[in-house]
């Protein structure tokens, strides 16, 4: 047959040409015509007008000239020395988010800092930072940075604004007027001799340091007992038993980052099951507790008499291992533990077992108080550690360096007098907010206009700048030359990775301008010479070293610290006139309100840093707000709702807050973080939950944050919490313990474990498949989380937003559950609202062998590589969102917006922000999926460096984001095909399982059960 | 094809939906809809220089 004569048939009816269907040869169906004559239709058919119009449409687009791509691409011409465009730089430096100076790794690229890691070689926080130094990098790049000088609100030149400063100054000082300068406390060596050098220069300066949260108490506590300010450093590690009293020191408290990793390397099952055990005696619920063994519920105003009970009944036992005086004796007399037991209705059984522990494990435990607690309390626990030896357990060699006398509220009452008096000539706010942490019942705000001359050194207009005559922008930490000495043991130094953005300078070096007295004496590198004489003088010639001061500073810098040598401690000999003997009141029974800082934002000073606000709080999981938080009972009680507003009251004062009910706090006990409510400040942090300092103690001799008596009624208003946890909930009977149910959390006590090693595998599913598994013979990712050594900290979700360019989306799109962060820490609560046991678990992409969202993507944008990576290919993703339909630990975030791009008003449109994004990592635009990638951009950084060198990838150089970030090393990554590898020791462990493992999706990440060390009776 | 263009009266009418289409979609993308591109505005990004004087680490930290 011929081509031409050749004929199709789909069907033996078209072959055998029987009676075709209507369709084939009718436009239109019948029916469909009946109310029209498709004769008189234009003879432009439906087909032909949409090719026109697309035709028109292609006509259009080429007119239109406005192309978007008009960014310049320039090559380095002129490279400056150092700098390798592609390739990172690092530099040691020490972080200024807190006083606790941890050392920090700046990676650079190009010449701009874009992400922040701890300093490996640091002695103290040795390679981790906290979820606040992670972020930090971004505050760097605050689009509502000041830009450059002020008076009033007019722009002025620096030398202009210096020589009418020094003028004014000077006219004070011959006036007699005195002169403040407000700082936070100062841990640089250098910093301090340079205030001095400026109250010698302006002879009537006085210098106020604070903070809103501080160790007052202890530090004063501590001189009382032992007649030294040093407070010692815990050795948590070698702490059998913890009792943690109101403190939240794997969070908030001293320096945490090392805390948590000494902590933790007590819950490593790899290395021993001789774990910690850590009690918790507090009336909130802070991440510390959701990491105990054992809850028990104690108002922070009868801590006191808990601590007297306890010393009772290790003295009644004869357990004290110092003599202890018949005038302790006489007044430890009058306190019992079963009475308090009784009195508070706590658990006999568990507080059996906690003085049964401290007894037994005497010199091998720890009392710890927090910070928020009276001195008497600090007092009470110090001689309660001397009476059961542990004070074997402080380490002198590592403690904290005293910052000096801080001020109070009582010392700002006197000061706000003074202002209104008109005894101060002069306020200088050196890089602080008092108009904001101070209660504005104390009108410190409106006392400043008493006083002639304002001056603020910040970064960004705040609370406290309104009033000021100047304002100053100073240079950010990563801007800036310093050093800082948190800890006896270890001088760190901070040094400027990138010339200032703006037109700001070094704070320090405003001052050192100011003492010359001339405002020509200024010049850039003035503090950096300051700095290097202050370090030689105070550090290099009393170490008495070989080498010349240059190349020691040299050292210095590219180590960014230096080991100081080994004082000598003297004894420290508990002074029992420290202790009060006499009789001490009760706690009341009212309403009790416990006042602490934000996990993320401080005290109010990150608050513009969208990141650190869209982090959930660790324990509610609301982000963008704080709240009252209250007990389930209390809720009941008044008929309250998650969101009902209700007016908190401590005295004349009262701040309108919303209600969160958290299992686990106190009955009658209300716990609120502070730090928000800002106003004036950026875009992001305006409004950004409720001022809540009013609510601070301004009783003298009393502690500020812990309040009685505090009176509670309902508004009647509501107000919108958002929470990320809540997201789709089903219905709570249906989902009551289904974390344990359907073994997403495993968990059992060290006991348990040893009689049944395999309980975390005993009850999976043998899976089959009908098809032959395929075999990953090569490199093979996987990723192991040791929930024992998990905190929930949330630090690796800070690294992860910042390492990929994770977008903020705002309060409105998280109610929406449409939060981006890549890695998210579930919480799970099991028991009673009263008494909840709170299991925490990272979840991020899995990177399931058998995705059960590679299978739907209909344009696959999504499949997995030869090396075990579930990828994403964003510019296929066509927006379908079946893939995250499909996934069953919904760890796919959808672009529902360009949120990097020109949303909310085009927030990150400026030209700073998008400074901050890393360039190894795509930015990912409207209606495309992301997730955890496993950083394949430091997979493929590994994969280049082998082929370079000539040999094979090696899994443990690949350090994800949250693994380089998380502080206990919970997180560990690399090949799963090699046998010696960490990860594959956890995969292969009998505690190491796979979270919804009977869906036969296999995923790549293995969990370790947890192991709760609870006495052998409690199952 | 051959239909618009040899009938008179298809030809006119393939032109006058053209022109008119051209003219609607030329008006529309006056306004700021940003049909076309995801973003028309122009951000020049801050001029940035390392510091002069920090001391870079030698090695990458893992």
């Amino acid at each position: 047959m011929s081509k031409e004569n050749k004929k199709y048939w789909k069907s033996i009816d078209e072959y055998n040409k029987k009676e075709l269907p209507v369709s084939k040869s009718d436009e239109f169906m019948e029916g469909t015509t009946d109310e029209f004559d498709p004769s008189k239709l234009d003879g432009l058919s439906r087909r032909k007008f949409l090719a026109l119009l697309s035709a028109s449409t292609a006509f259009a687009v080429t007119a239109c000239s406005d192309y978007h791509d008009q960014k310049e691409l320039a090559p380095y011409i002129k490279r400056p020395d150092g700098l390798l465009p592609g390739k990172p730089n690092y530099y040691a430096s020490t972080c200024s988010g807190c006083s606790q100076a941890c050392g920090i790794l700046i990676k650079t690229r190009e010449g701009r800092p874009i992400k922040v890691d701890g300093n490996d070689l640091h002695p103290i926080n040795k390679g981790k930072i906290c979820a606040t130094g992670q972020a930090s990098v971004y505050n760097l790049y605050d689009p509502s940075r000041l830009q450059f000088p002020t008076k009033g609100k007019n722009k002025v030149d620096w030398a202009s604004a210096d020589s009418d400063i020094i003028n004014k100054l000077d006219k004070i000082v011959k006036s007699g007027k005195k002169i403040a300068v407000i700082t936070h406390p100062i841990n640089s060596p250098t910093e301090k001799k340079l205030l001095d050098e400026f109250k010698q220069r302006y002879s009537t300066a006085e210098v106020y340091s604070y903070e809103l949260f501080n160790n007052c108490n202890k530090k004063f506590a501590w001189f009382k007992s032992y007649g030294s300010p040093e407070i010692p450093s815990i050795k948590w590690d070698e702490a059998d038993i913890i009792l943690s009293l109101e403190s939240d020191f794997l969070a908030k408290e001293a320096n945490h980052v090392e805390a948590t990793r000494l902590f933790s390397s007590r819950r490593d099952i790899m290395k021993s099951d001789h774990f910690n055990r850590l009690y918790v005696a507090e009336a909130g619920m802070s991440l510390t507790n959701t990491n105990s063994d054992y809850r028990i519920q104690v108002r922070p105003d009868a801590q006191y008499d808990f601590v007297l009970s306890l010393m009772s009944e290790v003295v009644k036992r004869g357990a004290s291992v110092i003599n202890v005086d018949s005038s302790v004796k006489k007044k430890l007399s009058n306190y019992s533990l079963d009475s308090f037991v009784t009195k508070w209705n706590l658990d006999a059984i568990k507080v059996n077992y906690l003085i049964d522990d401290l007894v037994n494990n005497k010199g091998k435990a720890i009392v710890y108080a927090g910070d928020v607690l009276p001195a008497d309390v600090h007092i009470a626990v110090n001689l309660l550690n001397e009476i059961l030896g542990n004070t074997k357990l402080y380490d002198y060699d590592k403690a904290y360096v005293n910052t000096g006398r801080q001020a109070h509220l009582d010392d700002f009452k006197v000061l706000i007098n003074s202002f209104n008096k008109s005894e101060f000539g002069a306020v200088i706010h050196y890089d602080v907010n008092p108009a904001f942490h101070i209660p504005s019942s104390m009108n410190y705000a409106d006392a400043l206009k008493n006083v002639g001359l304002v001056v603020s050194l910040v970064e960004s207009e705040n609370e406290s700048t309104v009033s000021d005559t100047y304002t100053l922008p100073i240079n950010h930490a990563f801007e800036s030359w310093g050093d800082a000495q948190a800890r006896k043991n270890v001088y760190s130094l901070r040094q400027p990775v990138i010339a200032p953005l703006y037109n700001s300078r070094q704070r320090e070096a405003i001052l050192l301008t100011w003492i010359t007295s001339s405002s020509e004496a200024y010049n850039d590198d003035m503090y950096h010479q300051y700095l290097m004489e202050s370090c030689r003088e105070n550090i290099y010639n009393k170490m008495k070293l070989a080498v010349d001061f240059k190349s020691f500073w040299f050292a210095a810098l590219h180590d960014g610290y230096v080991e100081l040598n080994k004082q000598s401690t003297k004894k420290h000999v508990f002074d029992l006139t420290a202790f009060d003997l006499r009789k001490h009141s009760s706690a009341s029974t009212d309403f009790g309100l416990l006042l602490s800082r934000s996990y993320f934002i401080g005290d109010g000073r990150f608050a513009n840093n969208g990141w650190l606000q869209e982090i959930p709080h660790p324990i509610s999981k609301a982000a963008w707000d704080n709240y009252a938080a209250i007990a389930p009972s209390t809720a009941k009680k008044m008929d309250l709702e998650i969101g009902d507003v209700i007016k908190v009251s401590v005295g004349d004062n009262s701040v309108n807050l919303p209600v969160m009910i958290q299992p686990g706090v106190l009955q009658d006990m209300i716990t609120v973080e502070l730090g928000y409510g800002r106003t004036v400040i950026g875009d992001a942090g305006k409004d950004a939950g409720i001022n809540a300092n009013d609510l601070l103690n301004q009783q003298s001799g009393s502690s500020p944050w812990i309040t009685s008596g505090v009176s509670i009624e309902k508004t009647g208003e509501e107000y919108e919490l958002v929470s990320t946890q809540e997201h789709h909930p089903l219905d709570e009977d249906f989902v009551k313990d289904f974390h344990l149910k359907r073994g997403i959390i495993r968990e059992a006590t060290l006991t348990e474990y040893k009689k049944n090693p395999e309980f975390a595998r005993e009850h999976d599913e043998e899976l089959v498949s009908i098809t032959s598994e395929h075999k990953f013979t090569e490199t093979k990712w996987g990723m192991a989380i040791d929930m024992n050594k998990c905190v929930s900290c949330a630090t690796c979700v800070a690294s992860c937003d910042v390492e990929n360019n994770v977008p903020v989306v705002g309060k409105d799109q998280v109610a929406n559950g449409r939060e981006m962060h890549w890695i998210r820490i579930d919480r799970y609560y099991s028991g009673t609202p009263e008494d909840p046991i709170v299991s925490n678990q990272p979840m991020l992409c899995q990177h399931c062998d058998n995705a059960p969202c590679e299978n739907v993507c209909p344009v696959n944008a999504t499949n997995h590589s030869p090396d075990g990576l579930n990828q994403m290919v964003y510019n296929r993703c066509v927006g379908t969102r079946y893939c995250a339909n499909n996934c069953p630990y919904k760890v796919r975030r959808f672009n529902f917006f360009n949120f990097l791009d020109h949303f909310a008003d085009s927030y990150y449109e400026n030209e700073v922000t998008p400074l901050v994004y890393n360039p190894e990592v795509t930015i990912r635009s409207r209606g495309v999926m992301e997730k955890c990638s496993f950083c394949v951009q430091k997979i493929s950084e590994e994969r280049e460096d082998a082929i370079r060198e000539g040999r094979e990838i090696k899994g443990e150089n690949v350090v994800t984001a949250c693994q380089q970030a998380c502080p206990a090393d919970a997180i560990v990554f690399g090949d799963v095909n090699d046998p010696n590898s960490r990860v594959s020791q956890y995969k292969k462990h009998n505690l190491g399982y796979l979270v919804l493992q009977n869906l036969n999706v296999r995923p790549n990440v293995t969990y370790v059960a947890k192991l709760r060390n609870t006495h052998s009776e409690d199952t | 094809m051959n239909n618009i263009i040899k009938k008179k009266s298809n030809r006119r009418k393939f032109f006058t939906t053209a022109g008119k289409s051209s003219l609607g979609l030329m008006l529309m993308s006056f306004f700021p809809m940003n049909i076309f591109s995801k973003n028309t505005k122009v951000i020049k990004l801050k001029e940035v220089h390392p510091h002069p004087q920090a001391v870079k680490r030698d090695n990458k930290t893992k």
